[in-house]
């Protein structure tokens, strides 16, 4: 099963979403019951897509604490340099990042996801550009990420992240 | 009185749910030991381009992000494969988190090549997720990342 979209929100002018709002959709779509058949996997595929919207979201609207609530405590990040973070790393540094004028914040705009569901399992796989300024620099690139989501506890969470930079 | 009964109910309780965390965690030992000796055979398979193995290893499904961003299903990765010709590859798994019938990998790879003539020494960072079938695992989806600092030739 595999859902597809093209984040056309994401790529417009930044929306500002409430922090606590953006907690409440979170919670309201990760708490749940794990899908037991195959017919409710478009479902689970339509629920991981709109998580991964969430996170955007969550990211542009320096939330930290929808960012934490969607990732398992376990998780490595692996960034598109190769470094690999913990959970507490991450939080630690997009902290200190949202901490920064608006101007120094990177701009993510994702292009499109492909959502793969295996049961209490979901693949999702992506692109996104993130544009932003660096030691005085402007710099763009395109990464591809893949994230893995796992049904545990009633809750969808991030179990693994990475992205590699799209180099053609 | 109560505190006798409640002594003893303590004690049952635990005698009841003592070998089920055991059989877990014997469960999960003998699952990441497994998951260890399968990303060694794989390294092996790539290295030695022992397409069978591979063919076996990934399951069909399978989702591939390449060192430059390119995603390849099964059928790609494999003719990927068939294409390159390491002299050595080498993985060390940094941590294995187990989540019933799933599994996530993570560590950093090492591989050895020559290319127009030069020996190439390239490093990456991985993500390996694996499900299990029956009484054994196949690789769903695998991501590599070049390790910046570390990359040289």
């Amino acid at each position: 099963m595999v859902v597809s979209c093209r984040a056309g929100s994401s790529s417009g002018p930044k929306v500002r979403m409430r922090p606590f709002f953006i907690l409440a959709i979170l919670v309201c779509g990760i708490v749940g019951h794990a899908p037991a058949q195959s017919d409710a996997a478009a479902a689970t595929g339509t629920k991981i897509a709109s998580l991964e919207r969430l996170w955007d979201q969550a990211l542009k609207a320096r939330d930290t604490r929808a960012i934490d609530s969607i990732l398992s405590d376990n998780v490595l990040l692996v960034n598109y340099d190769g470094s690999v973070q913990t959970k507490g790393d991450f939080l630690t540094s997009t902290k200190k990042r949202f901490s920064q004028p608006t101007a120094l914040q990177p701009e993510f705009t994702v292009q499109f996801i492909d959502v793969h569901v295996f049961g209490t399992m979901a693949i999702a796989t992506g692109v996104y550009q993130v544009k932003g300024i660096e030691q005085g620099k402007p710099y763009s690139r395109r990464e591809r990420f893949l994230d893995t989501w796992k049904f545990k506890n009633g809750m969808w969470l991030i179990a693994g992240t990475q992205a590699t930079p799209v180099l053609h | 009185m109560r505190l006798r009964l409640l002594r003893f109910a303590l004690l049952i309780g635990a005698i009841m749910i003592l070998p089920q965390i055991d059989a877990q965690s014997i469960d999960e030992s003998v699952a990441r030991t497994k998951l260890l000796a399968l990303e060694h055979i794989l390294d092996q398979a790539e290295a030695s381009g022992d397409q069978k193995a591979l063919d076996d290893l990934f399951d069909n499904r399978l989702i591939y992000i390449d060192a430059d961003g390119t995603a390849l299903n099964k059928p790609a990765f494999l003719s990927r494969e068939r294409s390159l010709h390491p002299q050595q590859v080498v993985s060390e798994v940094t941590a294995v988190q187990i989540f019933d019938d799933t599994a996530i990998v993570n560590g950093t790879h090492h591989s050895k090549e020559f290319r127009n003539g030069r020996l190439q020494v390239r490093q990456f960072s991985f993500t390996d997720t694996w499900i299990q079938k029956g009484s054994t695992w196949v690789c769903i989806t695998a991501q590599i990342t070049p390790i910046l600092r570390l990359a040289s030739n």
